[in-house]
């Protein structure tokens, strides 16, 4: 008689495993926690770190109306933490009370049109006169009420509130809320958060669908008014948008330029007089955040070839205290198309470009900071050579400048194609390595972060002469080398053409656009296959830590061809201007890019600083409001013809005592030329916060 | 193994897996329990965007009416105290490039450095300045009248000589046969 074959599971062990999971998922889920898998896109949601006056960072008092009441930050019996937000209303005739959070582009979290949100509060009230009340910031018109979500009935108990916002609407970038009290009560809220509905993000805390990886671009609902060719971020956060005719000959004939300022808070422009054709300019910040204009256009080509574009030698201060033009003396030659990099003491050299009877300028041109003045010709070292037009020519650690071969029209220079200028040595010597250095045209280069590091990158290109597809080239030079030599870096992600089409693997893109942003990575974005034709929507992120580029961010939905620029704002964001076919039209669209890191927490906070003016070798205290990654000054971008040779990242070392942070500025003036400089400091998360303006000196 | 003993082995390894399930919980939902940072600072201010609200930089003179910066106060070098010594620029011994022989000096120019008028790439022979027909057209273009309408191009002027021959027709207007 054989035995009776045992089950897998008798039925008691099936009992047992039955209870066991009603038990673990018992556990699990009434374990009281956060309700979503999603970040907080909230700063401060606790109320647990507060300001002189013992009120919470990051929130405000807010309401309207005739009514008695308190606000009381409580340690009574918070939800958690040691405190809670108390609003009571002992009398009211009209209005409403409400703690919210503020208002600004570091506290409102971010948030993308089309997506929804999980809002939650803890609460207690005594009277059901309560409501979610939704503020939302639009791109145009500012700060506007949005909607009330939901009423929290009477709870004596913690009771947490959860509602999901309708889509945020077109246009809008922030938005602020919190719960409001219309009738006598008393309201206590604590532990509020905000989480990206979208779609959770596997193997991250991200909750914003494919923004998670690849950020989001929005398209501003109003034009530029001018052609911005020539886009400077200034010391206030607006940006400088210079035309002068715009390749517009009837402008130009007309005698019409045109400049604005853009204030990206508030989506205004303020139109300023423009004093000459600074279309073709160079331009730089000065030390004291005032943007040297050198140079512009003289004459537009004749039909017949008899002559070419014509360059001017005036020069020009824009002040943004005064948002005016005043006139420096002439440069010693005419400069279309000329270069421009501030050096460690705050003098400008310009090289390259076109002279007043169209030949190529040979002369040095020096500005001296102190004198407020150029130079002449004989008091400035010469070499006498051309460097093209627009040569991208980038300070290194020394005070020598590194020619990255990275230029504007036609081939590259005789040679190797890159090499190192020291003007007071007044010698240059070739680098090698350069890949196909006459196909670089309108490549762009950058020196990565950190600046301390001193590598550099130049990103594709093409030929406007010979017109081949622009190529996937990217190359990398380490010039801490003894003999530094550019090498073969990884190939530009591929992208789409119009229509969706893909490209082959050997296209690439010129006009390209390369934007240091404050996680010390390089966002890569726009450019175009041939000359003045063929968009390519493609953008990529460049990791310098691993040399890597990663595919598929977003793309900007704007063609951005030749006359498109791309650079980043204070708040953490990157704006993109500009495109100019070859038909002769021009793309008057705004667009703006989030990247990954804004859908990922609230903003780390800069509480406080000692003082915006930063001497070299100095250590500067700073305090914030939880753990900081890293932090770093980003000199603001003034670019054109994808090029920047001044944009850089300065690390600052921390000394790190709790949330009392030291900033160690370093002492070489070459490596953080004088100037202001956003201040960026990255949470644990990888947020980056707001930029505070610094000057270094 | 026995019905009871093998019951025993399924229960201690669900509850295990309970325990560790629960406990990763916990570990996995720390905003409800993290200890409050104990940092009374002063309230974040907005310099980013002077027009906005007043902020520490107060320096950035867009707004002149700034309320009272919010900074802790730094021992400042030179106020009152004996001046610190200013570190000396550190500067590295980089990219000395070593036999590497310096470009030869160039002569004083006594003319014109020539650079051909055409600089931009387009063929200024069509439509107006700002106008840009590829001096060289894309390889593999066939037809450049149909890459031209392609492009957007329309009623292109030859403004001097048809050096691409884009007017079969000799009306002045090319592409338009």
């Amino acid at each position: 008689m054989s035995r009776r074959p045992l089950p897998l599971f008798s039925r008691r062990d099936r009992a047992r495993i039955a209870q066991l999971i009603v038990i673990t998922l018992v556990l699990v889920l009434a374990v009281p926690g956060k309700s979503f898998a999603g970040a907080n896109l909230l700063s401060n949601p606790g109320l647990e770190v507060v300001d002189a006056t013992g009120f919470p960072v990051c929130w405000e008092q807010s309401g309207w109306g005739d009514s008695t009441h308190t606000y009381e930050v409580t340690h009574t019996a918070p939800h958690s933490g040691t405190n809670a937000m108390k609003v009571t209303v002992s009398k009211i005739t009209s209005g409403d009370r409400k703690a919210l959070m503020l208002e600004n582009p570091s506290c409102a979290p971010n948030v993308t049109p089309g997506h929804q949100y999980d809002v939650s509060a803890w609460y207690k009230t005594t009277t059901p006169n309560t409501v979610m009340t939704m503020f939302r910031h639009d791109v145009a018109q500012g700060w506007v009420y949005w909607t009330d979500l939901a009423t929290l009935t009477t709870t004596t108990a913690w009771k947490q509130k959860t509602v999901r916002t309708p889509p945020v609407p077109a246009n809008t970038d922030q938005i602020v809320w919190g719960v409001t009290i219309y009738g006598v009560g008393t309201l206590q809220t604590d532990d509020y958060a905000m989480v990206d509905a979208t779609q959770a993000a596997p193997g991250t805390s991200c909750s914003a669908g494919a923004a998670c990886t690849a950020g989001a671009w929005q398209v501003m609902p109003f034009n530029s008014p001018v052609r911005g060719i020539h886009a400077v971020v200034l010391k206030n956060g607006n940006v400088l948008l210079v035309a002068g005719s715009g390749n517009d000959p009837a402008a130009f004939a007309a005698g019409t330029f045109t400049t604005a300022v853009y204030n990206p808070r508030t989506g205004s422009f303020t139109n300023v007089a423009t004093p000459a054709d600074l279309f073709c300019s160079g331009h730089v910040q000065l030390a004291d955040g005032r943007v040297l204009i050198m140079g512009g256009n003289k004459d537009y080509p004749a039909a017949d070839g008899s002559h070419g574009y014509k360059g001017l030698k005036d020069s020009y201060i824009f002040d943004p205290d005064t948002m005016a033009y005043t006139k420096v003396n002439d440069m010693t030659a005419g400069s279309w198309y000329p270069s421009a990099t501030v050096l460690g003491n705050g003098d400008v050299i310009s090289l390259g470009g076109l002279g007043e009877d169209s030949g190529g300028t040979v002369a040095t041109q020096y500005f001296k900071s102190s004198e407020q003045r150029w130079l002449g010709l004989n008091e400035a070292n010469q070499t006498w050579s051309f460097w093209g037009l627009y040569p991208s020519m980038v300070l290194m650690q020394d005070g020598r400048l590194f020619y990255t071969g990275s230029h504007v029209f036609g081939n590259g220079l005789p040679g190797t194609g890159s090499s190192i200028y020291d003007y007071q040595a007044n010698t240059i010597t070739p680098v090698t390595g350069l890949q196909r250095k006459d196909e670089r045209d309108q490549s762009m280069s950058v020196l990565l972060p950190p600046a301390q590091d001193q590598r550099v990158l130049t990103l594709g290109g093409g030929n406007i002469d010979s017109n081949p597809d622009a190529n996937r080239l990217t190359d990398l030079i380490d010039l801490k080398q003894a003999t530094p030599v550019y090498q073969a870096g990884p190939l530009l992600p591929s992208g789409k053409m119009t229509g969706g089409v893909a490209q082959t693997a050997t296209q690439g893109k010129m006009y390209v656009s390369a934007v240091l942003l404050p996680d010390g990575k390089v966002f890569e974005t726009g450019g175009a296959l041939h000359n003045r034709a063929d968009p390519v929507y493609e953008a990529s992120m460049f990791n310098p830590a691993t040399n890597t580029f990663t595919a598929g961010m977003a793309t900007d939905p704007v063609p951005r061809g030749y006359h498109s620029s791309a650079f980043l704002l204070p708040d953490g964001r990157v704006m993109s201007v500009g495109d100019n076919p070859g038909d002769g039209t021009f793309d008057m669209r705004i667009s703006v890019y989030s990247p990954p890191y804004l859908f990922k927490g609230g903003r780390p906070q800069i509480l406080s600083m000692a003082g915006s003016q930063w001497a070299y070798g100095t250590t500067k205290q700073i305090t914030v409001d939880g753990p900081i990654l890293k932090a770093a000054l980003i000199r603001p971008e003034a670019v054109t013809h994808s090029s920047d040779p001044n944009q850089r990242y300065v690390d600052l070392p921390m000394t790190v005592t709790g949330t009392t942070i030291g900033l160690n500025l370093t002492s070489n003036p070459n490596l953080a030329p004088p100037g202001w400089y956003m201040l960026y400091v990255v949470g644990t998360n990888g947020v980056p916060s707001v930029a505070q303006w610094v000057q270094v000196q | 193994m026995t019905g009871p003993r093998r019951g025993l082995l399924v229960l201690a390894v669900l509850g295990v897996l309970g325990v560790g399930a629960a406990g990763i919980w916990f570990v996995a939902a720390p905003g409800e329990h993290a200890s409050p940072v104990a940092a009374a600072a002063p309230r974040p201010t907005d310099s980013t965007w002077p027009g906005l609200a007043a902020g520490p930089s107060a320096a950035a003179p867009v707004t002149p009416s700034a309320a009272a910066p919010a900074e802790t106060s730094a021992p400042a070098a030179g106020a009152g105290g004996p001046a610190e010594p200013v570190a000396a620029p550190f500067v590295q011994n980089y990219a000395g490039q070593p036999g590497v022989k310096p470009l030869k000096p160039l002569p004083s120019p006594t003319g014109t450095h020539y650079v051909r008028p055409n600089v931009d790439g387009c063929d200024h022979n069509y439509g107006g300045i700002t106008q840009c027909v590829p001096w060289t057209f894309p390889a593999g273009t066939t037809d450049k009248c149909a890459w031209l309408a392609g492009h957007g191009f329309k009623n292109l002027k030859v403004a001097a000589t048809d050096r691409q021959r884009l007017d079969r027709d000799g009306n002045g207007i090319a592409c338009d046969d």
